[in-house]
């Protein structure tokens, strides 16, 4: 069962974390951000850019590497398809980096251990200060085409290898801000950051009218995606493939996302929030945008 | 976009080609005359088509006809033509089976035509690999009928 989650908390190393930030609270980091009850769903975003996209399936106890890993992928798409940036899509955030800058880098640990998991704060510092690398780019003779398992169980004791980090440190999440409870989390959402969620709560895994009752507990880290307002609730989505059944909303919703996801009620966000090791995420410094040859008439015409 | 998608989209333009071109004109082709902005955008396509063989403005009009109709057909999501790049790819495509392959035309036939389409294109999709929007697509549509529109010699 460890597999499917491996969120480990660190209440003090969180606290340090969070003292840290420049912006602790969502207050502060958007005084300007309006409150409202608009629906907000950020995946689409996300399909716009990779409309192949499917969700994952965790293999170690890396659920945070994962849940931070698919927000940074969020973010990133919302910048290009929502807000309009002059940034490419460069294909998903590779899981282990976020997970193994946790564990490591971000800690100050050469090795971290064979044990899995990792919490939010470290891998908040991780995706802000030793940054993200990515599926499908050269990294000098280096470049990962597919998920490994057994990647993120060495990278989570001894790091990311050294070569890569400087590749990484030029893909950061400038800004991550505890996120506490619903409101906030919604007024993030609606802003377009996406929360990367660690708590204790579980869930049944079928939907009843879209959400999945509280049940059991899972130390996991997921991420919230969407905010609706009809039956108050955050859009989670998990990190064990195509896992959730049962009625969804809304009805439109594609397949990829709707096996991976179900709505949390607006009290059980607030208590998974409450843990203090939540955050949204804003302002990925993303891929510029690389220049086409020629629109295809050159050679021809 | 993978072969498959190129070879889709070549088929899909083959499909839409007159089953005869009945005689070299555009007597009966209908063509809404593009804004003054994309008639200035295409001087120099219809400067070069002023000189150009009959049958070859033919082929060159019908051919960005449907190649607009094409664009605009793309609007089901995942798009065929989802970024600049694949719409790039696109454009070979079309130009190498239709230009090239049934048209029988080599490259550099009409010095300075390929310049003039990229110089068009530039200025109206950038030079930058990204996500095509709904206006996007709109806009290229509209691009395409006015290089079509630059063959028939009007305007």
């Amino acid at each position: 069962m460890a597999r499917f989650y491996g969120y480990e908390p660190d209440p003090d190393g969180t606290d340090l974390i969070v003292s840290g930030l420049p912006y602790p609270t969502i207050q502060e980091a958007g005084p300007r951000l309006q409150a409202s009850t608009k629906e907000a769903l950020l995946y689409p975003a996300l399909l716009q850019c990779s409309p192949n996209w499917r969700r994952g399936a965790q293999g170690i106890g890396s659920c945070v590497g994962f849940g931070w890993s698919f927000c940074v992928d969020v973010l990133a798409a919302v910048q290009i398809a929502i807000h309009g940036e002059r940034e490419e899509w460069a294909g998903r955030v590779l899981e282990a980096s976020v997970y193994a800058f946790s564990r490591c880098e971000a800690r100050g640990v050469k090795h971290a251990g064979y044990q899995d998991g990792s919490y939010g704060a470290a891998a908040a510092k991780a995706v802000s200060e030793w940054g993200t690398l990515h599926y499908g780019i050269d990294y000098g003779e280096t470049r990962f085409e597919a998920y490994d398992p057994q990647r993120e169980k060495t990278w989570g004791n001894t790091g990311v290898p050294d070569e890569l980090e400087p590749y990484a440190k030029k893909r950061c999440v400038k800004t991550v801000t505890l996120v506490r409870n619903f409101d906030e989390a919604a007024l993030a959402i609606q802003s377009g950051y996406p929360i990367a969620v660690c708590s204790g709560q579980g869930f049944v895994m079928t939907r009843d009218e879209g959400f999945c009752k509280p049940r059991g507990s899972w130390s996991h880290c997921m991420a919230f995606v969407g905010v609706r307002f009809d039956r108050p609730g955050l859009l989670c989505v998990n990190s064990w493939g195509d896992s959730n059944t049962g009625e969804h909303y809304p009805k439109n919703m594609p397949e990829a996302v709707k096996k991976c996801s179900f709505w949390v009620d607006a009290d059980v966000a607030t208590y998974m929030l409450r843990g203090g090791d939540s955050f949204a995420l804003s302002s990925y410094d993303g891929f510029p945008p690389r220049k086409i040859p020629d629109w295809g008439f050159q050679g021809v015409l | 976009m993978n072969t498959r998608h190129i070879i889709a989209i070549g088929l899909v333009v083959f499909c839409f080609w007159p089953g005869s071109v009945s005689g070299p004109s555009l007597a009966s082709t209908k063509i809404e005359t593009p804004s003054v902005e994309m008639l200035t955008a295409t001087r120099d396509i219809k400067r070069i088509f002023a000189t150009a063989n009959p049958i070859d403005r033919v082929l060159w009009t019908e051919c960005f006809l449907r190649v607009a109709q094409i664009v605009e057909a793309d609007d089901i999501e995942p798009h065929v033509i989802e970024n600049s790049l694949t719409c790039r790819a696109f454009n070979r495509a079309t130009m190498i089976f239709l230009w090239k392959g049934i048209g029988a035309n080599h490259a550099d036939k009409y010095p300075g035509l390929a310049e003039a389409v990229e110089k068009s294109f530039r200025e109206y999709a950038g030079d930058e690999v990204r996500v095509l929007t709904p206006e996007d697509r709109t806009k290229l549509a509209a691009l395409y009928r006015a290089f079509a529109y630059a063959g028939t010699g009007k305007g």
